[in-house]
């Protein structure tokens, strides 16, 4: 099947694989070809997928996943290779992102939403990098 | 006749305002560079939305959000990209006359100094103004988005459009008008019912449930669209810069090349009539 992952930066993959696994709202769900439509909602979390005897792990953001029965698109805000995080970088937005969140009352409820979703981020790189260090 | 004294002023002064545009084009054409690329890049990401979009609107119903569909309303929203400066040739002012295509009762969105400033005198309503930075981000446009969708919601209007100049190359940029709002158009239906003939239709399964998804993707939609339409916007206006600052520079190049012409004329009269003032004056002595 065809798998399309974009973010608003680049186009982080589009080639055929033969399963590919994402993080959604309900828990992780693994795609293999022919499955049912489905829109899904993604959290930020680890997206693996498999093409051939390759396995590629990726930090993924949140956004969504549209799959059909021959093609699965991925739109989301992040998704690095784990040799592309940067760890310092990475740990340095979740120190910023906590720090921002204590003061709660300070963030309008659009600031709290942006700041979570970065803190998200952040440790979704983190968790990648740190299980899939070489 | 013009002494020399004026004519070299005035070639003095061309080259002035020649290294002046010439200047500003080389900077237009860093900036240029860099907008290009950004809008080029978030391509894929507002096609891969604008596609997952629409094949959704083709197998839902359209009454399953309200920012999907409405119907009636005269009252339209129109966003109006524009730039914060001059000496960009007419970029400004075709987007301004595209604005007569619409009708009905509109209302203001700006984006640039010279939108503002034009809807003002132009006695139209204006709904609000937002700043436009130099560094553009998602947070330039995150304001004007959630503005929108409240308004839309509230039922303050019924449409929205955006007026933006769309980039196709350096050389050409057009200006655009763009339904955002309902997300649903009268075109994308069409091309929906064009599609539906071909393709089966296939009653999409939504995890965790249809409200929970369109509520998160489709706010990101209108705020995706709007950073987009903004990086084009940018990448226009630098491209339609750099284009007007050269053709300045070649322009007063030409000038001053005409103007060395008639220099060199007038200095070649004078010396020629100064040797015939000495000859004449030593003929008469001798």
């Amino acid at each position: 099947m065809k798998l399309e992952i974009v973010t608003p930066e680049k186009i982080a993959y589009s080639e055929e694989a033969d399963q590919v696994t994402l993080p959604t709202a309900d828990g992780e769900i693994t795609v293999l070809p022919g499955h049912v439509s489905l829109v899904t909602q993604l959290l930020p979390g680890e997206l693996t997928l498999k093409k051939g005897s390759q396995n590629i792990v990726l930090a993924s953001g949140g956004g969504f996943a549209e799959i059909t029965g021959k093609k699965v698109a991925v739109a989301t805000d992040l998704a690095q290779r784990p040799e592309e995080i940067d760890e310092k970088i990475a740990e340095e937005a979740r120190k910023r992102a906590e720090e921002a969140l204590k003061n709660r009352e300070r963030l309008s409820e659009e600031e709290f939403a942006i700041t979570a979703a970065n803190l998200q981020n952040a440790l979704a790189q983190l968790r990648v990098k740190r299980r899939h260090r070489r | 006749m013009a002494s020399l004294r004026e004519i070299r002023g005035r070639i003095r002064s061309i080259q002035n305002t020649a290294k002046i545009t010439h200047a500003m084009e080389l900077v237009a054409a860093a900036k240029m560079k860099r907008a290009q690329n950004l809008a080029n890049s978030g391509k894929p990401y507002s096609n891969l939305v604008n596609n997952v979009i629409r094949s959704i609107a083709n197998r839902i119903n359209a009454d399953s959000h309200p920012l999907l569909a409405r119907t009636g309303g005269e009252t339209a929203a129109i966003i109006l990209f524009s730039t914060d400066r001059g000496l960009a040739g007419s970029i400004n002012s075709n987007l301004f006359r595209e604005l007569s295509s619409l009708v009905g009762n509109l209302k203001f969105l700006t984006l640039g100094k010279k939108a503002r400033n034009f809807v003002v005198k132009s006695g139209k309503n204006l709904l609000a103004d937002f700043p436009l930075s130099d560094s553009s981000n998602l947070a330039t446009v995150r304001p004007l988005a959630s503005f929108i969708i409240d308004g839309f919601l509230k039922r303050e209007f019924d449409q929205t459009y955006v007026v933006y100049t769309e980039f196709i190359s350096t050389l050409k940029q057009i200006a655009t008008i763009k339904q955002l709002l309902p997300i649903i158009s009268r075109g994308i239906l069409e091309e929906v019912a064009k599609e539906a003939e071909t393709t089966e239709k296939l009653e999409p399964l939504f995890e965790p449930d249809p409200d929970t998804v369109l509520e998160s993707i489709l706010p990101q939609y209108i705020l995706m669209e709007l950073y987009q339409i903004l990086l084009e916007a940018k990448a226009s206006e630098h491209s339609a810069r750099m284009v007007t600052m050269k053709n300045a520079t070649e322009n007063a190049g030409e000038l001053v090349d005409d103007l060395t012409l008639t220099y060199n004329g007038i200095r070649q009269e004078v010396i020629t009539k100064e040797i015939l003032d000495i000859s004449t004056a030593a003929i008469a002595l001798e």
